[in-house]
C-alpha cells in the first residue's frame, strides 16, 4: 500500500521529493512515484495495484502540472470527475508561481498548490494545513512526525 | 488773333473810359438807375403775360448789368411815348431805335447793332398771292413813328404806289386791324410778325424791304458812358459763338430754349448719386473681373498640380461613370496593371482592374465603401490591393462619378504575415524556453538545499557561502525567467478587462507581502481610490513591482493616492539620481547603487501593462535619500471615476 502517489516527470526533482518526503515517514516504500501523467491513470484506473483492487487509497497526490503526453491537469481533472478517487487530495506542484496555473488547478479541484522546489519542512506545513480534510485518517501524524 | 484784337479793344474802352470817368461821371450826374423806355415789340422788348419786361433786350441789359455799377428801370408805354420820354428827359435810354440821320441829330446810339431786321407786309390767308402793287389805293396799316412803317412809305412812294395809310400805337393794334379786316395788310418787323401771325391768323406776305439795325439810344450827350458799356459787351459778345448774345437771340428770334438751363438741384443731386454709382458699379466690375482672374489663376495652377499629383503618383486613381465604366486611370494604374496601349476608357474595368469577385456594382451602389481585393494573376502571385471608393454626387444625389484609389498591399500583407509566424514563434519559445530553463534551475536550488541540510555540518565556512550563493543565484535566475514570460505574454495574450476597486487590490497585496513588509517594517497608506477598469492581474502585477520596487530601494513609508486621472504612488527610500529616472523603465536596469534584490524587469514589465491600458507612468525623485514618487496618468475610460478609499 502507499501512502503518498508522486506524479513527477523530472528525475531530479522527484529525488529531490522523495530525499524531502523520506526524511518523515520510515518506509519509504510507502510513497508511489509514478514517471508521468500516462503511468498515474494506469496505476490508478488501468492496470495499476489501485486499479486491479490490491491497494488501497493513497493519503494524497503530489502532482506536477507541466509532464509530457498527459499533462498535470488533465489527471487531475479525469481524479476529480472520478467518484472513486475524488476524494483523495491533490496537491500539484509547479516551477512557476503563475497566478493562471494556480487559479486552473483550483478550479479543477486541486486541494493545494506548491512551487518547486520543495523542502521537508514545506510539506509538513501543507500537510498540517491540509490536516482537517482527511482527519480520520490515523496514520498522517505518524507519516509526518 | 482774335483775343489779341479783344484784348486791344478792351484796353482801348478801358482807357477810354477811365478817361472818361475822370471828366464826367454819369451817376454823379443823374440818380444810379438808368431808366429805360419799354415797349410792345416783341420779341424785341416788350411786357409779358406777368407784366414783366422781356424780350432780347432786357435779357442783354440784365447780363450787362451783372458786375457794373450801374442800374436801371423799366418805364412802361408805347413807341411813340418813349420817344417823347426821352426827350423830355423823363427816360435815359430806349430800346431797340433804328438809326436814322434825323434821329442821330437828337439822339446818341451805341455803335454795335443789336440787331438788323427786315420790314414785311402781313395780311390775311385769303390775300396770300398780295404783291406790292396790289396795295396801291388799300389801307395798310403801319405803328405810328415806326421805322417800319416809313420803309413802307418810302419803298411804295419810290415805286410810285400809294397806299391809305392807317396808324396804330402798336404792332399788335396793326395785326388786329388786318384780322379784322379794317385794313387791307400792315407792315411790322420780320421778326415780330412771324411771332404773331398765328395769334392773329394771317400769313406773311412775300413783301419785304429795307433791311436796318436797331440799337440802344440816349438823349444826345447823355449816357455816353452806359453806351459804350454796351458796346464793350456787345464786342465781346459777338466775338464768341456761342456767348450769352447769340444764345438769346436765337431763344427770341425761333422761341426754342437755348438759354442756360437751370437745373433743379434734386435732378442735379439724382444725377450724380446716379453717375456715383454707375462708376463704382464699374469699379466693382473691373474689381470683380480683377478678383476672377486671380482666382482663375490660381485655379488653373491647382488644376495642373492636380492633374500632375494624379498623374504621377504612385497610387492606383481610377474614375468611374455612373455606369462603373472607366473614365479615366493614371499613369502608374495603367503601368500597374500593364494595361499598355489598351485603353481601358468606357470599358468595364472589373477583369483587368477588380477581380469579378469582389462585386464591383455591389459596392457602387454604397456611399462609401473600402475594401481588399484579390486579383488572381495569370502568371506569378495574386495581387491585392486595398481599394478606397469615395462616390462623387450632384447636387439631387445622383451619382455623377466613382473615384477609386488604390495602393497595391500584397508586400505588405506578405509582411505581415511572416510577422505574425515569427511572433508566434518566439512566444512558443519564449514560453519553451522559461519553462525548460525552470526545471534545471529548480533541481540546482534543489540540490543546494539538500547539500546545506544534510551535508552543512562537514563544509566549512568559505565552502557553506559558495553553496549559500549557488542557491540565491538560481533563485535569482529563476525570478528573471518568470519575468521574461510574463513580459512576453503581455503581448501576446489579450487583456481581461474587468472593474476592480484599487484600494481592496492594494488591500490584498498588502496582505500577500505582510511578512515581507512587516520584516523592512513598512506602513502603506492609501488616500482615496478609484474604481478601475482594467485587466486585474497585470495592474496587480503592476503595483506588486512597485510597491517591492520601493521596499527594495529602502522605503519606509509609501503613499498611494489619487488626483483626478493620476494615480501616485510615493516612497521615502533612497531615491534615484537625477540621470537615471528615464533609464530605469528599461529592461534588465537596475540601480547598481546598492545590493537591492530583484532582477530589473519589474519596472519595464509596469511600464508596458500602463501603456497597454492608454496610460503613461513617470518617476520623480528629488534626489539620493529624498524617496520617489511614480505618477501614473491613466484615460478617464480605465478610471471609472467612483472615488472610495
Amino acid at each position: 500500500m502507499a501512502d503518498i502517489l508522486l506524479v513527477e516527470d523530472e528525475e531530479d526533482h522527484a529525488r529531490l521529493i522523495l530525499r524531502s518526503l523520506s526524511k518523515g515517514p520510515e518506509d519509504a516504500n510507502r510513497i508511489r512515484h509514478l514517471k508521468n501523467g500516462r503511468e498515474a491513470l494506469d496505476y490508478l484506473l488501468e492496470t495499476g495495484n489501485f486499479a486491479l483492487g490490491l491497494e488501497d487509497l493513497p493519503l494524497f497526490i503530489l502532482l506536477d502540472i507541466n509532464m509530457p503526453l498527459v499533462n498535470g491537469f488533465e489527471v487531475l481533472e479525469t481524479i476529480k470527475k472520478n467518484d472513486r478517487l475524488k476524494s483523495i487530495p491533490v496537491i500539484m506542484l509547479t516551477t512557476t508561481s503563475r497566478r493562471e496555473d494556480a487559479m486552473k488547478a483550483l478550479s479543477l479541484g486541486a486541494n493545494d498548490f506548491m512551487i518547486k522546489p520543495v523542502s521537508f519542512s514545506d510539506f509538513t506545513e501543507k500537510i498540517r494545513q491540509l490536516e482537517y480534510y482527511w482527519g480520520s485518517v490515523s496514520d498522517v501524524k505518524e507519516i509526518f512526525r | 488773333m482774335r483775343q489779341v484784337l479783344l484784348v486791344l479793344k478792351l484796353s482801348v474802352f478801358l482807357i477810354i473810359s477811365f478817361c472818361a470817368s475822370l471828366f464826367a461821371d454819369p451817376f454823379n450826374d443823374h440818380s444810379d438807375r438808368v431808366r429805360v423806355g419799354i415797349f410792345p415789340f416783341e420779341p424785341m422788348n416788350f411786357i409779358d403775360e406777368k407784366g414783366n419786361p422781356a424780350g432780347l433786350y432786357p435779357d442783354l441789359l440784365r447780363e450787362m448789368a451783372k458786375g457794373e455799377s450801374w442800374d436801371f428801370v423799366f418805364v412802361e408805354g408805347s413807341w411813340a411815348e418813349g420817344l417823347e420820354r426821352l426827350q423830355s428827359e423823363d427816360i435815359d435810354l430806349m430800346l431797340s431805335v433804328a438809326y436814322t440821320e434825323e434821329r442821330d441829330e437828337i439822339m446818341d446810339f451805341n455803335t454795335v447793332s443789336v440787331i438788323e431786321l427786315w420790314s414785311q407786309i402781313f395780311t390775311r390767308p385769303d390775300r396770300q398771292s398780295i404783291n406790292i402793287n396790289d396795295l396801291a389805293g388799300e389801307r395798310v396799316a403801319i405803328m405810328a413813328e415806326d421805322i417800319n412803317g416809313q420803309h413802307y412809305i418810302e419803298t411804295a412812294a419810290e415805286l410810285g404806289i400809294q397806299s391809305i395809310i392807317v396808324e396804330y400805337p402798336t404792332h399788335n393794334d396793326v395785326f388786329e386791324a388786318v384780322h379784322r379786316g379794317d385794313v387791307l395788310a400792315g407792315v411790322a418787323p420780320q421778326h415780330f410778325g412771324l411771332r404773331h401771325v398765328e395769334q392773329y391768323d394771317l400769313i406773311p406776305s412775300s413783301i419785304l424791304f429795307s433791311p436796318f439795325s436797331i440799337y440802344f439810344a440816349s438823349e444826345e450827350g447823355r449816357m455816353a458812358d452806359v453806351l459804350r458799356h454796351i458796346d464793350y459787351h456787345l464786342i465781346e459778345w459777338k466775338e464768341k459763338k456761342n456767348s450769352f448774345y447769340y444764345r438769346t437771340l436765337n431763344y427770341w428770334m425761333t422761341g426754342k430754349e437755348l438759354r442756360r438751363v437751370i437745373i433743379p438741384l434734386w435732378v442735379i443731386v439724382t444725377m450724380a448719386v446716379i453717375s456715383g454709382l454707375v462708376i463704382l458699379f464699374f469699379l466693382f466690375i473691373i474689381l470683380l473681373r480683377h478678383q476672377v482672374r486671380l482666382r482663375t489663376e490660381a485655379l488653373t495652377i491647382q488644376e495642373r498640380q492636380y492633374q500632375t499629383l494624379v498623374k504621377y503618383a504612385s497610387t492606383i486613381i481610377l474614375r468611374l461613370n455612373r455606369s462603373g465604366d472607366v473614365i479615366a486611370i493614371n499613369r502608374f494604374g495603367e503601368d500597374y496593371f500593364g494595361l499598355g496601349s489598351d485603353s481601358l476608357e468606357g470599358k468595364s474595368p472589373v477583369g483587368p482592374v477588380f477581380s469579378a469577385e469582389c462585386g464591383l456594382e455591389e459596392r457602387l451602389s454604397k456611399d462609401r465603401d473600402s475594401f481588399v481585393d484579390r486579383l488572381p494573376r495569370k502568371e506569378g502571385r495574386d495581387l491585392y490591393i486595398q481599394w478606397s471608393l469615395k462616390f462623387i454626387r450632384d447636387d439631387n444625389l445622383n451619382l455623377r462619378e466613382t473615384l477609386c484609389i488604390g495602393t497595391d498591399i500584397t508586400d505588405r500583407l506578405e509582411i505581415e504575415r511572416d510577422l505574425k509566424e515569427s511572433n508566434e514563434q518566439l512566444e512558443e519559445m519564449v514560453y519553451i524556453a522559461s519553462h525548460d530553463l525552470q526545471v534545471p534551475l529548480v533541481s540546482m536550488s534543489g540540490y543546494a538545499g539538500e547539500l546545506l541540510e544534510n551535508y552543512g555540518d562537514r563544509l566549512d565556512e568559505e565552502g557553506l557561502f559558495c553553496l549559500e550563493r549557488l542557491q540565491v543565484n538560481s533563485k535569482r535566475m529563476q525570478k528573471l525567467v518568470l519575468s521574461l514570460l510574463d513580459l512576453s505574454r503581455l503581448n501576446t495574450v489579450k487583456k481581461n478587462v474587468s472593474e476592480f476597486s484599487l484600494a481592496e487590490l492594494i488591500g490584498k497585496i498588502e496582505k500577500d507581502m505582510a511578512i515581507l513588509l512587516e520584516k523592512e517594517k513598512v506602513s502603506i497608506r492609501c488616500g482615496s481610490l478609484p474604481v478601475m477598469s482594467a485587466d486585474l492581474s497585470r495592474i496587480e502585477g503592476v503595483f506588486r513591482n512597485l510597491i517591492l520596487n520601493a521596499v527594495l530601494y529602502g522605503g519606509k513609508n509609501i503613499d498611494i493616492s489619487a488626483v483626478g486621472n493620476t494615480l501616485s504612488l510615493s516612497d521615502d527610500g533612497i531615491g534615484i539620481p537625477a540621470g537615471q529616472l528615464e533609464k530605469i523603465f528599461k529592461p534588465g536596469e537596475r540601480l547598481k547603487m546598492n545590493s537591492a534584490e530583484g532582477v530589473g524587469m519589474g519596472l519595464t514589465f509596469s511600464r508596458k501593462v500602463i501603456e497597454q491600458h492608454g496610460g503613461r507612468i513617470r518617476a520623480y525623485s528629488e534626489g539620493e535619500g529624498r524617496g520617489c514618487t511614480f505618477t501614473i496618468d491613466f484615460p478617464e475610460s480605465v478610471l471609472s471615476g467612483d472615488l472610495h478609499g
